[in-house]
């Protein structure tokens, strides 16, 4: 009689041990994304708009993107535990940081993450910019819809003024593809804005 | 007297019991009408000895009365654990020896097979032993992923199938034989008894195609019905587990049977090999899958 | 090609033709491809050919994805080889695949001129009489007072009531019955190709993953939620049906007394989801019961324990808090896993032990003696160091990279604890802290969308209707012929012909003779029998 909840048990594992060797990667072990980001950049004509995005943050307060209208807004989606996040956190951090005098914001997606882990992730890499908690960030994934990177943590999108997907960077960023990616998604605004 | 479940599992035991009595009674009275028969052959045809028939006549009777006992224990069993009494090993392998039984005596009906008996017989009585004494499983409930109506469809039609196989594999078995004495004999080389005693080969021969034409849209059913609950519990209709790997086997050893049938040359004895691979087949599904293959059939339990 | 006798291939289109010799080869190769024996041979192959993927581990097979590895680790020299002849892929190996492609090359030439045979046979009348009938099966004759026509027009009408094709032709009536038969065959062999149809458009289109969800848990049905993921060729990834759910509870419950104690008797998932940007609803996703939202299904396929830990480091900050999946190892749910705090500070921290739901401690050491939590406890060792999780290399959330780790010690000997829920494990030299708060419960999902499986399903129960028809259907023909009788009066003749290895029913030809003569039996029949 144990064999017969000793083969469901056995069965639980072993779709729990593929769960091991892709949970920690579904974003990175499948292919380039690896160790670098893929680059998408969307023409003008081709960009569709991203639905409204609302969540809690981890410090509390709630976020909703319609606050952020006519800005240029960065998602990534991230989570403590994934180790290419950490690789890119510093990059995150430091673009966040130069692209605020242009009216640039930094939102990010916690996802299969805990709140405490997060945090203390946000603590060690200095990350000021808020973040959606995994509780609630499953609508937001949802939002992005069919513009969502298909594979996943990390990523980072580039909304544009008019709240339309402008870019995306699958797997983790560099600082010089960010950097680049924002500033001309801002600039390129310039002429109607002024 | 109260019948509880406790009461009606030990009914179901007492029944299955008296049923192996029965057939191991059975079985000797179709042995000894075999030997009778056998001793009886001549050369031309068997010509039925009249205490030879008498001790057959016996045997059937009491066949009947073991598969009524085989059936009384199935329906004690079912009531026991209030369903379908084929949820673990132990009790497919009771239901599949009442098929056997069952389909035997209905094609012992309408066609003179009765030197099928003591195979079948035999057959189901190792099923039977085989249950009470290795596979055995108290009655009880049935693990969550088992509790489906499509259990009562999908095994149903498997066991039928099963059973009409079974009595297939034995007449294409004997067809073997017969027919092999038959050639020996237009060659003049020396003759088997045994095979001497057999029915016609062509009779054989045509009890075996009409089991096994009787018995494949329902074995096909059942592996259709098997994909439809897959689907229902696992998210696919086909994956490739062990017990769908030689569910699929069997039933394409038994296609190329029916196809080498209708194939000039391959008629007869070539095709009875396919037939009888297609039974190993089911074999080794029905045991060697579920004793040595861990799958997600597995917790079909011993 | 299911059994019948209506000529083969191989035996109508024999003889050579004037086709150049270069054709010569190729419909010589055609002919024998398509004959049945080919077809016996490709049927035999592929089932020999499908018994090596039961036997060896396969990639790609649900009850054990790890088995492929498993099988490598344990036959290190022989498995590469196995692998080599796609021995752990058998059912999408280039072997498998070739016989089967054969197969239904062969069966589809044989079946196409075959639908065109039986198309010209349903237009045309049943043929002539032989013009002996004495050699047919059954054959009877007697002679009547009777005029011919009238003997004629009786045998018609009877036949034509029994549901027989009928013509009347000078003197004779010939009827055929079982087209049907011929149909169903038909039916089954092409419904096999609508069967792989249907199986190709779901590995085309379909997609196939998996998502272990601890309660409380949420999940949006976007890729990167996903465990395991695996899409088709043509898969919408950006197109996945928009929903998201949350497993509220897994409820399990064991049979406690009787026979078969510890065996589960539920499993009960309560997730409320949210389809779009709909309502949330509640529903039970229990074996056999997914949930389906427009056809994308959920499957609860397998559970575990999911302790709710909380870690707090050297300055006591909280750096970790939730539920940590841990995987079963044994029916009665002993489990294993690791907690990581890649952030604690100053130094990071990691745990890695045992999980047993009703623990216990026997000479071979901690076990649990049953399923259920009744008495649940953390086994768990420390370590310190670096997780190895900065320099952006991908790892398992099961496993921890020791390399850069060092295990906490206690007087040399590495520092383990038994906690039981609301204890705390206090790491020496207050380098951190775990609670044990409380146990949790994580559910597996399969989740499959399938959009081929309709059209393999109706596939299927076309089969199924095709082959009963094909194998108990009885195609045979009937032939009355009257002829002027020596003395004046009519001479009648009766026979029948089966085209199907079985013999047709055996009253059929009985009622025929008792239509046209009357109830009344003369003793004179005269009836013969077949040579």
């Amino acid at each position: 009689m144990s064999s017969r909840t000793g083969a469901w048990a056995r069965r639980t594992a072993g779709l729990a041990v593929l769960v091991v060797a892709l949970t920690a990667c579904t974003a990175d072990r499948g292919g380039p994304t690896a160790t670098d980001g893929v680059v998408e950049v969307i023409a003008d004509e081709d960009r569709a708009p991203v639905k409204p995005i609302k969540g809690e943050l981890l410090d509390g307060k709630r976020f909703d993107s319609s606050a952020l209208a006519g800005q240029v807004v960065v998602y990534n989606v991230w989570g403590s535990w994934c180790a290419p996040c950490r690789t890119e956190a510093p990059t995150l951090k430091q673009v966040s940081e130069e692209s605020e005098s242009l009216g640039v914001r930094f939102v990010g997606i916690n996802v299969r993450d805990n709140d405490a882990a997060a945090r203390a992730f946000e603590d060690s890499y200095g990350i000021e910019y808020p973040s959606i908690t995994t509780g609630t960030s499953g609508q937001a994934l949802l939002a992005f819809g069919a513009a969502l990177p298909p594979s996943a943590v990390p990523s980072t999108m580039v909304v544009d003024t008019q709240g339309r997907l402008a870019a995306r960077i699958i797997g983790p960023a560099d600082y010089t593809t960010l950097s680049t990616l924002v500033s001309d998604v801002v600039e390129e605004q310039e002429p109607s804005d002024d | 007297m109260i019948f509880n479940e406790q009461t009606w599992a030990e009914l179901s035991n007492g029944f299955v019991y008296s049923a192996i009595a029965v057939y191991a009674l059975a079985m000797l009275m179709y042995a000894a009408e075999t030997a009778g028969r056998v001793a009886g052959a001549d050369t031309v045809a068997a010509r039925p000895h009249a205490r030879s028939a008498l001790l057959g006549a016996f045997g059937t009777s009491l066949t009947v009365l073991a598969f009524l006992l085989n059936l009384g224990g199935v329906v004690a069993r079912g009531l026991a654990a209030s369903r379908v009494p084929w949820g673990n090993m132990y009790e497919f392998v009771l239901v599949c020896a009442l098929a056997a039984g069952g389909a035997y005596l209905a094609f012992l009906s309408k066609r003179p097979i009765r030197a099928f008996g003591v195979w079948i017989v035999a057959i189901v009585l190792l099923a039977l032993g085989l249950a009470v004494t290795v596979l055995y499983a108290p009655a009880g409930e049935l693990v969550p992923v088992l509790n489906s109506y499509w259990l009562v469809i999908h095994v149903a039609a498997a066991i039928v199938g099963g059973g009409v196989f079974t009595v297939g594999a034995v007449a294409t078995g004997l067809f073997l034989v017969r027919r092999r004495q038959e050639r020996r004999m237009s060659a003049g080389v020396a003759r088997d008894r045994y095979a001497a005693s057999l029915p016609a080969a062509q009779t054989l021969e045509q009890v075996a195609h009409t089991a096994h034409i009787f018995a494949f849209p329902i074995w096909t059913f059942a592996v259709i019905a098997g994909a439809i609950w897959a689907e229902n519990s696992w998210g696919r209709y086909w994956g490739w587990d062990p017990k769908e790997t030689w569910a699929f086997i069997t039933w394409v050893f038994y296609a190329a049977y029916l196809h080498a049938q209708s194939t000039a040359g391959w008629r007869g004895v070539r095709a009875s090999w396919f037939a009888l691979a297609g039974y190993a087949a089911f074999l080794f599904n029905f045991f060697g899958v579920n004793l040595w293959i861990t799958g997600l059939h597995s917790y079909a339990g011993v | 090609m299911t059994e019948t006798e209506i000529a083969k291939p191989e035996e109508t289109s024999a003889g050579r033709t004037s086709t150049p010799p270069s054709w010569g080869w190729l419909r010589w190769v055609w002919r024998n491809l398509t004959s049945m024996r080919t077809a016996v041979i490709l049927l035999a192959l592929l089932a020999l050919a499908a018994i090596p993927g039961s036997l060896f581990p396969q990639r790609n097979v649900a009850s054990d994805p790890a088995a492929v590895m498993q099988y490598t680790q344990d036959h290190p020299r022989l498995a590469p080889w196995l692998d080599r002849l796609g021995m752990f892929d058998v059912y999408a190996s280039p072997w498998f695949a070739a016989v089967y492609v054969l197969l239904l090359v062969s069966m589809t030439g044989c079946v196409l001129p075959r639908s065109r045979r039986l198309w010209q046979s349903v237009r045309s009348a049943p043929p002539a009489a032989p013009r002996n009938l004495a050699r047919m099966e059954d054959h009877q004759s007697w002679e009547t007072a009777d005029e011919p026509a009238q003997v004629l027009a009786t045998a018609t009408a009877h036949l034509r009531r029994k549901r027989f094709r009928v013509v009347t032709e000078g003197n004779e009536v010939r009827a055929e019955r079982g087209y049907l038969r011929e149909v169903g065959n038909l039916a089954f062999h092409l419904s096999l190709l609508a069967l792989l149809v249907g199986i190709a458009a779901g590995k085309l289109i379909g997609f196939e993953g998996r998502v272990a969800i601890a309660e409380g848990g949420t999940f949006a049905n976007d890729r990167s939620q996903y465990d395991a993921f695996t899409p088709s060729a043509w898969t919408d990834i950006d197109d996945l049906e928009p929903l998201s759910f949350r497993l509220e509870e897994f409820d399990v419950s064991y049979q406690t007394s009787g026979p078969n104690l510890g065996q589960p008797s539920e499993f009960a998932a309560r997730v409320a989801y949210r389809s779009g940007s709909g309502e949330e609803r509640s529903t039970t996703v229990k074996p056999n019961h997914p949930l389906n939202v427009n056809e994308t299904k959920f499957f609860l396929t397998g559970n575990g324990y999911a302790p709710l830990v909380t870690v707090r480091d050297g300055r006591g900050e909280v750096v970790f808090t939730g539920p940590v999946l841990f995987l079963p190892l044994d029916g009665n749910y002993a489990s294993d896993g690791v907690i990581k705090a890649p952030d604690a500070q100053p130094t990071q921290l990691a745990f890695e032990g045992l999980f047993l739901p009703t623990a216990d401690v026997g000479p071979q050491g901690p076990y649990s003696r049953f399923p259920d939590a009744l008495d649940p406890q953390l086994f768990l060792t420390a370590y310190t160091g670096d997780l190895g999780l900065g320099d952006g290399v991908p790892q398992s959330v099961f496993t921890l990279d020791k390399d850069q780790l060092t295990q906490v010690k206690v007087d040399g000997q590495p520092f383990s604890q038994a906690l039981s829920v609301g204890e705390t494990m206090r790491l020496p030299g207050g380098q951190g802290t775990l609670t044990f708060d409380g146990v949790s419960r994580f559910a597996n999902f399969q989740v499959a969308y399938d959009p081929g499986k309709e059209i393999t399903l109706v596939a299927a129960i076309v089969m199924l209707m095709g082959l009963t028809a094909s194998l108990g259907i009885r195609r045979r023909r009937i032939w009355v012929r009257v002829t002027p009788a020596d003395g004046g009066g009519s001479r009648i003749e009766v026979a029948g012909y089966s085209l199907t290895r079985r013999e047709p029913p055996p009253a059929e030809i009985a009622d025929l003779v008792t239509a046209i003569r009357g109830p009344v039996i003369d003793a004179s029949t005269s009836k013969d029998s077949p040579a």
